[in-house]
């Protein structure tokens, strides 16, 4: 009995000096999604790649500190970052003035349209206008992902459809090949993708986009770098990184290698 | 099959497999362990019938038995960072308690689940001693810190241990929750790899197999520990 | 607490009551009698079909509810054949037939090891009476065993219902909006974590109180005036 106790106390000890040591380091602690392709993709050993992964190396090289990346399903991570569980949050995270009541954004780093998705032999897909599109999926199921501005939007303009929330992309593009749903709601590089891979090739766009000039309120204006409430250091020093790497011409850089198109949104300063 | 294997293997799937359902098994011995020191002290107040503390005990065992373990999970990683960060902060490893936050939670989560199933095991097994014994030993004046090391324990444990066995069997699968808030376990693993190598059955199979695997010699186990405690006493099982 | 977080929350997370309802109705009115019929088939005298039926037991009472849920949706979902066949695709394509099925599979499992262990504890002698007195083996079931069973199961059972309520919530996991389902949504959109976590948490304390005041009137009933002393584990 004493000696097991006497093991447990010598084993405590053992770990806090070792968490001692392991303390201390200049490291960025970004929250990401990692179940997003192509923005965010998290591998067996936790690195993460993607769009998202590509501009947060960017601004923590522009820093001069270390990136590590935390994955968390899409609708904790700003609870996540209001109790401080990691610094920053880069995942296509849209900018509302609902989320800001909640956390701080750095400025917008990016902007995408988005689109339905349908099978290519819907009668939808050769829809012309948003209106028609919204009558033609009354009634139907829609997969969108908890926690974003997507599913905020087709909640409010799809009422009478089935509007059905997962918590992960991967999986919302796993039941749309499956055929459980009739449509998906989400922004062109995730169906760039999607439509590349096996699965989606049946897929294809609703040619109409929805801009976020939209409806702003819901949807927002661009993508931001979240941070937490109140942190206004953090925030300008991520400011100055994205504003340098805007001049730069990484942003697009970093956009045209994973979107095929110049998404990025200029430093206004 | 073949694109399975190179995936299993090549990719290195299959160690990360293995390394998720370590962290699954010390998910769960952890979390029981916690459960149990937190349950035994519960359970011996309920046992000896304390007036007001009792009925509390009472009732944080109906709740949490009575709230799904998926919301208990949410609210215990969400609710409590500020308190964890300042305890590391104190302890001076800020960083790798961040970087152990979903384990520590994880674990926090398992052993209130348990430890609420655990005290109604224990108080079950500290009823079923006979007043005898107890009475016995006071009249030899024992000391009570004898009385329960010596006397008490011993045979709680032994009566307690088919219970006991249940809730370990129910927190070794409880642990599959912690994976929605991201924590690396076995479950969480292979719904990434299902999600990137794009074949969910074979991975899904995969992890109930290594549960089944580990509920399987979890009750091997049990068999010999309750033969080994049962050794001496005659009364056919 | 917001009175406008109430408002907004209460009518969702009582749609989502409704689900949870009818998940754990299906458990309980489909999960009962198959529970004790292959309960009965595990102690037949035909071996195979009893080690069948018990290996299937121990697979769902081995695995956890969330590897059965995505064996089933996502694992079975992939197939090519499932997809085909409209009666499979009926229950896997749907995620609340999906759940309700992994459900009632589960607590099948669960309730025949209950019942198992109630007709293995019935005394030998009681058989042999009832054998004894001429009865065929299907008048002593109905007489003799089962009651008794029954009785000795009871309380086992009633922890199996609560159970069945509470994994319910893992349905969410599947796309479900039952309550579980709407409280993420909930608290995805409006932050407010712990004060939603609060309603959800009150709705299924009431679903299970209520499930557990029913488990004792039937535990009352059936004892018909006998007094057992035997408390329900809630």
């Amino acid at each position: 009995m004493k000696k097991t106790l006497l093991a447990l106390v010598c084993g405590t000890a053992l770990i806090a000096s070792a968490g001692a040591v392991s303390a201390a380091e200049d490291t960025l602690t970004v929250g990401t999604e990692g179940d997003a392709p192509p923005y965010s993709m998290a591998d067996v050993n936790g690195n993460v790649t993607g769009y998202d992964a590509d501009i947060a190396n960017a601004v923590c090289a522009e820093m001069k500190v270390k990136c590590r990346f935390v994955v968390q399903s899409f609708s904790t991570l700003i609870p996540s970052l209001s109790t401080d569980r990691f610094d920053v949050i880069v995942s296509g995270l849209g900018i509302t003035e609902a989320r800001k009541k909640q956390i701080d954004y750095s400025i917008p780093y990016g902007g995408v349209p988005q689109y339905y998705v349908v099978a290519k032999d819907s009668p939808i897909a050769s829809v012309g206008s948003i209106a028609e599109i919204e009558k033609m999926l009354d009634g139907k199921t829609i997969g969108v992902v908890n926690g974003t501005t997507y599913a905020k939007y087709v909640q409010k303009h799809l009422p009478k459809s089935e509007v059905k929330t997962y918590d992960a992309t991967t999986q919302m593009l796993a039941d749309l090949e499956a055929g459980r749903i009739d449509s998906a709601y989400s922004d062109s590089p995730t169906w760039t993708d999607f439509i590349k891979t096996p699965g989606g090739a049946r897929f294809t766009r609703v040619k109409v986009p929805v801009s976020q000039a939209d409806d702003p309120a819901v949807l927002g204006y661009g993508m931001g770098i979240g941070i937490r409430k109140g942190n206004t250091a953090l925030q300008s020093k991520v400011d100055t990184a994205l504003c340098a790497l805007s001049k730069k011409g990484e942003l697009t850089t970093i956009s045209k290698k994973w979107f095929d198109e110049d998404y990025a949104i200029a430093c206004k300063q | 099959m073949t694109d399975v294997w190179r995936f299993l293997f090549e990719q290195g799937w299959a160690v990360s497999l293995l390394k998720g359902s370590a962290v699954t098994l010390g998910l769960g011995l952890l979390g029981m362990c916690l459960g149990l020191i937190i349950a035994l002290p519960l359970a011996i107040v309920r046992w000896r019938e304390v007036r007001l503390v009792g009925r509390l005990v009472e009732a944080y065992t109906m709740l949490v038995r009575s709230i799904p373990g998926l919301l208990i999970i949410y609210l215990i990683f969400f609710g409590s960072v500020q308190t964890v960060d300042s305890i590391g902060a104190f302890f001076g490893f800020q960083a790798a308690v961040r970087s152990a936050y979903p384990f520590l939670m994880g674990m926090l989560a398992i052993s209130i689940i348990s430890s609420a199933y655990s005290v109604e095991v224990l108080r079950g097994a500290l009823q079923t001693i006979p007043e005898g014994l107890i009475e016995a030993s006071k009249s030899l004046a024992m000391p009570r810190r004898a009385i329960y090391l010596r006397i008490v324990l011993p045979l709680m444990l032994r009566n307690a241990l088919s219970g006991l066995n249940n809730v370990w069997q129910m927190t070794i699968k409880d642990t599959s929750l912690v994976s929605v808030v991201g924590l690396g376990e076995l479950m969480r693993t292979a719904a990434l790899a299902a999600g990137i190598s794009r074949s969910p059955l074979v991975f899904y199979l995969i992890a109930g197999a290594v549960f089944l695997l580990i509920t399987f010699a979890s009750q091997r186990l049990f068999v010999v520990c309750e033969r080994h405690l049962n050794r001496g006493f005659l009364e056919a099982r | 607490m917001d009175m406008e977080l109430l408002q907004e929350a209460i009518p969702f997370l009582l749609k989502g009551a409704q689900v949870t309802l009818i998940i754990g109705l299906f458990g309980v009115l489909i999960g009962l009698p198959l529970g004790i019929v292959v309960g009965l088939v595990r102690l037949s005298r035909h071996r195979r079909t009893a080690a069948c039926f018990s290996a299937f037991s121990a697979f769902f009472r081995g695995t956890p509810l969330l590897v059965q849920l995505f064996i089933i949706y996502y694992g079975f979902g992939q197939l090519e054949f499932v997809r085909a066949t409209p009666l499979l695709w009926w229950v896997v394509g749907s995620s609340l037939h999906c759940a309700i099925l992994t459900v009632v599979l589960n607590t099948v499992a669960y309730t025949s090891e209950i019942f198992r262990g109630a007709f293995q504890s019935i005394p030998k002698g009681m058989v042999e009476a009832a054998q004894a007195c001429g009865m065929s083996w299907w008048v002593a079931l109905l007489r003799v065993r089962f009651p008794l069973a029954l009785r000795q199961a009871l309380p086992a059972y009633g922890n199996e219902v609560a159970i069945v309520i509470k994994e319910s919530s893992l349905a969410s996991t599947i796309t479900v909006l039952e309550i579980t389902g709407y409280a993420k949504r909930l608290m995805s959109e409006t932050f407010a974590i712990i004060e939603i976590f609060v309603i959800a948490s009150v709705f299924y304390l009431a679903i299970n109180l209520l499930a557990m005041l029913l488990v004792r009137q039937v535990e009352k009933y059936l004892s018909g005036g006998v007094r057992t002393g035997r408390k329900i584990h809630i």
